[in-house]
Parts: C-alpha cells; structure tokens; sequence
C-alpha cells in the first residue's frame, strides 16, 4: 500500500518541479502547499531528497569560499600592473591638507 | 587625533598595492566574475580610498577599510553593466545562457543517470579543505558570468533576492530560476570534480528492491 502510494505520488509531481521549489525555498518562504508537495515527494525521491540536503551544503561552502584564508590567491596583479597602479594613484594623490 | 593611531605608512598608496592589491582583486574577481572589471573596481577602490583617507580613522584594519570601498565599488560596477546589459537584451532568459534542460524525460522526472547522488566523501570535511575552494571556484568559473554574479551576490554575500534582482536589473522569477540552474549546475559539476565520479547506475532504494 505505501509502495502503491509512494508510486502515484512520485508520477504526479515532477522532479522538475521539486527542484525549482527546493531552490526556491532557499531564497523565499514558500506557501504550504509547495512545501507539502516537496515533503510528500522527497519522501519516496532519493534523488530530491539528497538534493533537498545538499543546497543548504552548497550554501555553507559558498559563505566560506570568501575567508581570507580562501580568496588571498585566487587572482594576483603583474608585477607591472602594481607598478603602472601605484604611478597612476601617485599622480591623482590629493595634495596634503 | 587619528594621527596617534594611524601612522602615515599605512596610508601609503604603494603599500596598498602591493599588501592589499591581490585580496582585493580576488576579492572582486570572485563577485564580478571578469578580470577587466575586477581590475576597474580595484583601482576605483584605490583612488576612492586615496581621496578619502583623511576619515580613515585606524578602528579597522586598512585591509577592512578597503574592502568595505570595494563592495560598493563591486556593486555599481554590477549595476552598470546590469543597465548595459538590459539596455540591448530585454529578457536573459534560462535558456539563453544555459541551453535547454537535459536533465529530465518528457515527463518532467529525472533521467536516472541525473539523479543527485549523495556525496561521497563527508561533505562536512571537505569544508575545511583549501582544495575544496578551488574545485569549488573552478566549478564557479563554469557558470555564465551573469548566473555567477546573481549566484554570488545570493549565497556568498547574502543579499536578499530582492535587491538583487534589482541590481542586475532582472524580474525575481527570472533569478530564481538563474539560482535553480547555477544551484544545479554547481551540484553536479561538484559531484564529479570533488566527490568523485558521476555514478553511472541510479542509486536504488528499499521501495525499488522490494519489488
């Protein structure tokens, strides 16, 4: 009977759909149905249910991409580049008060 | 009175460039997505932080003081181009910048070989590792420069959805299904570049097995 169920349940809603919602959610509050419709469908969707866990991982991985320890070499300027940088902030130096 | 704490060598413009030059390209190249315009906001930040230096008071690091220049520097870079943008091309839509979605049958549910598959290796781990970032920044780079933006701005910064539509001058339905397709994206481009590789089987479940 909970196979039967589960089956019918997963043909109505697509996962398609589910994983606009999950998204969503991530971003607003959804309304009850849309989040009873994910919770009746990740319940027999292993594929969505994992999904519906890892977004919020996604999310913690992408706070953490921005600590310095993370970001200090991701991109560097030429030698020349803080040479021409350091001319060019010298010669729009305001004259000292 | 800011004399006393903050010494003249901080507020030396060379050595901005060359302690602070790097973090603060990262820095922008990671929300901009674009060197050029990383390098604009830069500079922008430097001339603004020269002009202004005299209110810089010494509370923070000068490292903290710049970047604080440079977030809004990031982001009238990104609304510029976002009024660009719109200006010759009214509606960036899913399609447009991603091709068609080829993860699911005509019937709207996922191909078995698309199914997310839990991550192999404990994910919370992976959080601590420097090689994470990169994989995880390489996987970033794969995404269209306007998704990265929108993507950024939301997860990284955590800007409310609203204003960022705003900003990038989109209506909020069509950023969230930007969100939705970088969100998948990344998942995916995650699983084989970090978790190892895509498995070629569907993960099966109890309910299937039992019949």
């Amino acid at each position: 009977m909970r196979r039967l169920l589960a089956k019918i349940i997963f043909r109505i809603v697509e996962c398609e759909r589910i994983m606009k919602l999950l998204s969503r959610a991530m971003d607003s509050r959804l309304g009850i149905c849309q989040r009873l419709a994910i919770r009746m469908h990740c319940w027999c969707c292993p594929g969505c249910s994992t999904y519906e866990l890892q977004l919020p991982f996604l999310r913690e991985a992408m706070q953490r991409v921005d600590d310095e320890k993370n970001t200090e070499r991701i991109a560097k300027f030429s030698t020349e580049d803080k040479q021409r940088l350091v001319r060019f902030l010298k010669s729009n130096e305001p004259p000292p008060e | 009175m800011s004399s006393t704490r903050v010494t003249d060598s901080q507020l030396d413009p060379e050595r901005w460039v060359h302690e602070h030059g790097d973090y603060l390209l990262s820095n922008a190249l990671l929300r901009l997505r674009d060197r050029t315009k990383a390098e604009d906001a830069v500079q922008d930040t430097l001339v603004t932080a020269l002009h202004s230096r005299a209110s810089f008071r010494g509370d923070s690091s000068v490292r903290t003081w710049l970047t604080g220049i440079l977030k809004n520097k990031v982001l009238e870079a990104l609304r510029k181009q976002a009024r660009e943008v719109a200006h010759h091309d009214a509606s960036p839509t899913d399609d447009d910048v991603f091709g068609p979605e080829s993860d699911f049958d005509e019937r709207g549910h996922l191909l078995p070989n698309r199914m997310p598959s839990p991550f192999s290796l404990s994910p919370s781990d992976s959080l601590e590792k420097q090689e994470f970032y990169v994989a995880l920044r390489q996987c970033l780079d794969e995404l269209p420069e306007r998704v990265g933006q929108a993507f950024v701005s939301v997860e990284m910064d955590r800007r409310p959805a609203d204003d960022v539509a705003d900003d990038l001058q989109l209506k909020r339905n069509n950023l969230y299904v930007l969100l939705h397709r970088a969100r998948k994206k990344l998942r995916a481009c995650l699983e084989s570049n970090w978790f190892g590789e895509r498995r070629t089987s569907p993960p099966s479940t109890p309910e299937r097995r039992d019949s």
